[in-house]
Order: C-alpha cells, then structure tokens, then sequence
C-alpha cells in the first residue's frame, strides 16, 4: 500500500515538474525572442592600436600587484576574441587580470576587400611584432607571454619560429594545428583535385565567412539541430539559455579570411605540411620548430571535432624548448578555453605553469 | 544535457537524440570525406560565388545609371584610405623611436612585483 502511495507520489512530483517547466518554456520562449543578444566581452578594457583588421585590447589592471611579464592573447583569425571574455565568471580574460596579469589580445575585424593580399607574413612579421612593440612601450617590460588559440596559435608558433632572438619569454598554445595533413575532413576538402583555391581566391578576393561557417558547420552537420532542440529543452533554465546565446552568438560571427592568407594555408600548410615538416619560410625566415627555444605549454582537448588530436600533438614534440608540457584534457575546441569545463580544468593549470614564469 | 534528473520523463528522448546524432555523424563523415563529395561541394560554392560575383557587376552596372558609387569604387576609396593609415602607423612608430623612452610609457599601473604563491606540501 505504501509502495503504491509512493509511486503516485513519484507520478504527481514529475507530472508537476514536466507542466511547469513546459510553462516555464513557453514564457521564456517569448523572452528568448522578444529581448535582444545578451552583451559579451564585458572585461574593461581600451584598444591601444588598431591597423585595418587588426585590434590590439589593452585589459585594465584588477590586482593591487601584477606579475612582471605581460600576456598577449592572440586569437583566432576566424572568430572573435569575447570568447576569451564570453560572460563575467566564465571569462579567461577576466581570471587572468584578477590572478595578476597584464592582459593584452589581438583580435581580428573582418578583413576588408582591400586587406585580401594579407598573408601569414603580414601577421606574424609584422602585426604580431607591432603589437609587440606597443606592449613593450606601454609596460615598459621587454619580455613577453603569448598565448594563442587555434589558429592564433598557429600563428604564435611561426612567429615565435621565426624570431629566436626573442622578445618571447613564453608560448602557449591552445589546440593548435601543426600536422596538417591529420586534419581530418578539412584535409579532404582541401585537396587540389577538388579545389582550386587560385580560381576561388580570384574570384571572391576574401573568403566569405559563410564559406568557413559551413565548413565548420559540415565537421559535425546535426550539431545546430540538437543545439535547437537542447535549448528548447532547457528554455526554462535562465542560465542556460544565457550561455547558449552568448555561445551560439559567437559561432555566427564567423569572420571572413583573406584571400592571400586562405590561399598560404590551404597550399603550404594543409598541402604541403611545411610546419610540420620544417619547410616553411614566412617573410624570408625559416620557420622550423626546432627554433623555439621558450618554454612552451601546449593544451589539447581530447574530443576537438575541428583540430583533432592528431593534429596538435606533433607541437610539443618538434620544439626545440627544453622546458616544454602538453595539457591533454577532456573537453571541445572551445569547452576547453571557455565555459565551466575550462574554469574547472584548464584555468587553474595555466595559472600555476604562467605564474612561475611570469616573474 | 543540463538539468537531467532521474525524475525527467525527458530521458529517454534526449538519450535516442545523442544516439542518432552520434549514428548519422559517423555515416556523413565517412561520406563527406571521399573525393566525390569534397568535388561535389566545392563546385557547389563555386557556382554559388560566380552567381554573387554576377550578382554584384550587373548591380555596378545599375548604380552607374544613377551616378552612385559602386561597391568596387568604395574599395578603390578604401584602398587609399588605407595605404595612408599605413603611412599614420609609419609616422607614429617613427615619432615613438625618437621620443625618449621614458616619456613614451606612461607611469602608473599597479607595481609589478608579484610572486607566485607558494604551494603547499597538498599541492605537490
């Protein structure tokens, strides 16, 4: 008999549960589409040079005491950097200044029609030794950390490839592609018997965001389906609901890339692997692995559907740096530097490898 | 998913969702990662781009009937807008080399003195 009143007890609890989150879903489902984008990238900060596509955020000081060496976020040439500072609690941006670092990061405008003979030389030759220089003016301090995500950190590395001499006091890397030729379907899509990126880049200058959008879209095609059908199952959670738009907000502003630069990558690294092999000259200088002599952290996420693990391990291994750790965790391309997956795992890593270096 | 509970009559739809987006993942990948596919979809965009390409002359065309400025006439304005951005940046990094040192970084800012914490005997 108990058992019984028990079970209905159990029935009535979740048909409860089940009508007023379906309430709960049909009022927020109003809020979600009536109320507008909820604001990212709130970290104050000012930029303190900007060159057509290229910005250079300074973040304003949070700590009564900073650590000697500033930190430079470079960040992906295909997206926006507030994923570094998506929402207050959540941000790597905000972590880092309130663990006592000086904060810089490159991020990236969507490059103009007149930008598109913008190549690999032009950002690590010349934007990332610009912003540099700015920071070295602005501190006062001659050495530097650089941080860089994804392809930002493929960046970091050829730049930190083709200056030894420094300033570069550290490199760290997030998911970062070295060996090209395990990308996976990008691989694929990119062979030259199926494109022809002269004729391509020729014919659009740069390459339109949707193009890359659709590409990433493609790695895993339900991805947006269950990402709708996961909202509409948590409509009733506020927070949920806040981080999915900030997330999916930042997914869409995908941003366009140069044509020159589209072209290099598809025919030098994807194709040609030089990175990986040693091969690549950038603006007249070798940009062999085996030059970096910094100490070097390299963080891989063990389910990245975009850069896969195989990809990314090859960094740690070609480096010439003595001191040099690879971060394998669990976690996606972007749940390892944002959301709580990276405030759990990868965060306080970084602190404890950055802070000891950082002085 | 958030918010899962034992108690959700919701689990076993999201638990046969993960289960055909894991099965039709695994039956795309292998079917957009042969060269037909790959031939197929960039043909695709490169239709699409010369049908925008098309799109956008026959609109210059247009906006010349009006005495307007077309997108590529913008970009030749941009152009020039840019290269004299370029000559700024060359005059600034010029300015900063001769400016003393000292008056180029500004003062303030809280001291850079700080120490990693030390760690415990818990931590190691």
């Amino acid at each position: 008999m108990s058992t019984e009143v028990e079970t209905k007890e159990a029935l009535t609890k979740r048909m409860r549960k089940m009508v007023n989150r379906t309430i709960q879903r049909n009022i927020k489902g109003v809020e979600y589409f009536a109320s507008t984008a909820p604001p990212v990238g709130l970290t104050p900060k000012e930029t303190i040079y900007k060159r057509g596509t290229l910005n250079l955020y300074h973040y304003h000081s949070q700590a009564d005491e900073i650590y000697r060496v500033p930190v430079l976020l470079v960040m992906a040439t295909t997206n926006r950097g507030y994923v570094m500072d998506i929402t207050p609690g959540g941000s790597l941006v905000e972590f880092l200044v309130k663990s006592g670092y000086d904060v810089f990061m490159i991020d990236w405008d969507a490059p103009r029609p007149e930008e598109k003979n913008l190549g690999l030389d032009d950002y690590t030759q010349d934007f990332i030794p610009s912003c540099i220089e700015q920071i070295r003016n602005k501190t006062g301090e001659d050495d530097v950390t650089a941080i860089g995500y994804c392809m930002g950190g493929v960046l970091s590395t050829i730049y930190a490839a083709t200056h030894p001499e420094g300033p570069l006091k550290n490199l760290i890397c997030f998911t970062t592609p070295i060996n090209w030729h395990e990308m996976g379907l990008f691989n694929a899509w990119s062979d030259k018997n199926s494109l022809d990126v002269d004729r391509l880049v020729e014919m659009v200058g740069n390459i339109p965001a949707d193009l890359i959008m659709s590409s990433f879209d493609m790695l895993r095609p339900t991805s947006r389906l269950t990402g709708r059908i996961d909202l509409w199952d948590n409509l009733w959670n506020d927070q949920f609901v806040d981080s999915y738009r900030k997330f999916d907000r930042w997914a869409n502003e995908t941003l366009p890339l140069t044509g020159r630069y589209f072209k290099q990558v598809t025919e030098e690294l994807m194709r040609g692997n030089k990175l990986y092999n040693g091969d690549l000259v950038v603006g007249g200088k070798s940009a062999k692995l085996s030059n970096i002599k910094v100490p070097l952290l390299h963080a891989i996420a063990e389910h990245d559907h975009i850069i896969p693990s195989g990809a990314s391990a090859a960094l740690v291994e070609l480096v010439g740096s003595s001191d040099k750790e690879e971060l394998v965790m669990k976690g996606g391309h972007i749940s390892l530097v944002a959301g709580p997956n990276a405030v759990r795992r990868l965060w306080p890593k970084l602190d404890d490898w950055l802070s000891v270096r950082s002085v | 998913m958030s918010g899962r509970s034992t108690n959700d009559a919701g689990n076993g739809i999201r638990d046969a969702i993960a289960k055909l987006e894991a099965r039709v993942e695994s039956i795309s990948t292998a079917l957009m990662g042969t060269e037909e596919f790959s031939k197929t979809a960039n043909a695709a965009s490169s239709v699409q781009m010369r049908v925008q390409k098309g799109m956008s002359s026959h609109m210059a065309r247009q906006l010349a009937l009006f005495n307007m400025p077309s997108r590529e006439d913008i970009n030749a304005l941009a152009e020039r807008v840019m290269t004299m951005d370029e000559r700024l940046v060359r005059i600034e990094a010029l300015l900063q080399r001769i400016t003393p040192e000292d008056a180029a970084r500004p003062a303030g800012g809280p001291p850079r003195t700080k120490k990693p914490a030390a760690k415990t005997s818990q931590d190691t």
